[in-house]
């Protein structure tokens, strides 16, 4: 088994999911990538993810009710949550549910690449 | 065969007329019927191949893209980079159509991605030519495409645009004009506002609101033009000083907003109200007295009312009391009641109440001590 951090990125927009992919990977990472909520969790019960990146807006489950099923069954692996959705409630909605960090669009790859070292570091603790 | 033709042609010249137009309108429909299937068909393929193209377009230029957006590349990368993208998009014939692909997917990143990336991308912008290319829409493209032509370059941040841009903020066009005017303040910040200096054209509240909301990002400088915008003949432009006045809390020129309180348009007369009372320019209560007996709209009048109601004294609590005792305009007594409970003067609404024995001053004095109201 491969030793690098294994990142899902969970996005309904093909250029933005390719072009994190690409970034991602570019920094070391495995990466893998689901077009909404369905299919991410699809893709989580049978692999085991160190960090899932969702979007919040998407078609069939939202990134909100994504989050609140992955938390349910127990996953350990960090959530962060990158959205367009700039509100007060959004956040709060999405830490409430148990998000571990959230990013609005338009985000920085270098922001994201911190957030993910340090989300890795403390899921790591 | 040509026998058959020959029997055909003398069996419709053996019938009837009606027959005849009958048979002429089936033929005319079917023909016309074939004419529009082709049509359809032909723009199907058409756009399939338009899709295709983009597809293949955005599959070859987007790894280029991605390496240019997510790498520290040195600089002659990006110049092979560039001419990459350049060579996958030349065609003699769909160039404009090709360069147009490439100009979403730019704006599309662009709108998405900030930091680092966010300038990479600019560059790459300016490099394949696509801020030339929306420059030459700009001086020769139809309205629309102007227009858009506009909006993508302030989208793009192209700042060295920006003199070009501000030759059409008072286009004829009011969607070229509308997007100059957001774009030159969105790239030149308030000193490109001086367009407004000359502006003639009126301008929309949307328009307003735009501008506004590219105002706020300089809210605590001060707008040392805003003096000349407040005596425009133009008076849409007024109306907008006087809104910048208000939310970008600029104190100066209250002379100025002291003389727009006796303007001839009631909608500014209107509006230098409102900023009266937004900056709290409680000097300014003399003249409300003189606009309340000068002017005969009520709209304006219960406007006074209501300023009073937020900047005034004893002595303005007496004014409204008098307006409330001795107006027969509805509207105006129910302005001074509401600006009486503002001021906290319910002793003055409630001895109205015992004193004015009418169901009309009980009801006006019940509804506005409502607080579910």
């Amino acid at each position: 088994m491969s030793d690098k951090a294994k990142i899902l990125i969970v996005d309904d927009e093909p250029l933005i999911r390719d072009a994190l992919a690409f970034k991602l990977t570019k920094d070391g990472y495995d990466v893998d990538t689901a077009e909404d909520g369905e299919k991410a969790i699809q893709k989580i019960e049978s692999e085991e993810y160190h960090i899932i990146i969702s979007d919040i807006m998407m078609p069939f489950i939202s990134g909100f009710e994504l989050v609140k099923i992955l938390k349910e069954r127990g996953t350990d692996a960090p959530v962060l949550m990158l959205t367009s959705l700039n509100s007060e409630t959004a956040v709060l909605k999405a830490f409430d549910l148990g998000a571990d960090d959230f990013m609005t669009k338009p985000f920085s790859p270098n922001e994201l690449s911190v957030r993910i070292k340090k989300l890795l570091k403390n899921s790591k603790k | 065969m040509r026998q058959f033709i020959i029997d055909i042609y003398y069996f419709l010249l053996a019938l009837e007329p009606r027959y005849k137009i009958v048979i002429f309108m089936v033929i005319v429909l079917l023909i016309l019927a074939a004419i529009m299937i082709s049509v359809v068909l032909r723009e199907r393929s058409r756009k399939n191949s338009v899709e295709a193209r983009e597809r293949r377009i955005k599959r070859q230029v987007e790894p280029i893209i991605q390496e240019v957006v997510f790498t520290d590349l040195e600089a002659s990368d990006f110049k092979d980079a560039v001419k990459k993208i350049n060579r996958i998009v030349d065609s003699t014939l769909y160039r404009k159509s090709n360069m147009g692909i490439l100009n979403e997917l730019l704006i599309y990143y662009h709108r998405n991605l900030g930091g680092e990336a966010f300038e990479r991308l600019e560059n790459l912008y300016r490099e394949i030519g696509l801020k030339q290319m929306a420059l030459e829409y700009l001086r020769n493209g139809e309205w629309h495409i102007r227009a858009k032509a506009i909006n993508d370059l302030s989208t793009m941040r192209m700042g060295e645009t920006l003199f070009e841009i501000l030759q059409y903020t008072d286009a004829d066009n009011v969607h070229v004009r509308n997007e100059a005017q957001y774009a030159a303040v969105k790239l030149g910040g308030k000193k490109a506002m001086s367009f407004l200096n000359d502006l003639e054209s009126p301008m929309s509240e949307w328009q307003q609101i735009r501008l506004l909301d590219q105002s706020r990002k300089f809210e605590y400088e001060l707008i040392d033009n805003i003096g000349p915008w407040l005596q425009s003949k133009n008076d849409t432009v007024v109306i907008f000083a006087l809104i910048l006045m208000r939310h970008l809390n600029q104190y100066h020129e209250r002379s100025q907003l002291r003389k727009l309180l006796y303007h001839r348009n009631e909608r500014v007369q209107e509006k230098a109200i409102e900023t009266t009372q937004e900056l709290a320019y409680s000097e300014a209560l003399e003249n409300l007295y003189e606009v309340f007996e000068l002017t005969k709209t009520v709209r304006v009048r219960a406007r006074v009312l209501r300023a009073m109601g937020e900047l005034g004294g004893p002595k303005e609590a007496g004014f409204l009391r008098e307006v409330l005792v001795s107006n027969r305009e509805y509207d105006l007594v129910m302005e001074a009641a509401k600006a009486l409970k503002r001021m906290g003067r319910h002793d003055v609404l409630n001895s109205y109440r015992e004193n004015e024995l009418s169901e009309k001053g009980e009801n006006i004095v019940k509804h506005v001590l409502d607080d579910r109201i």
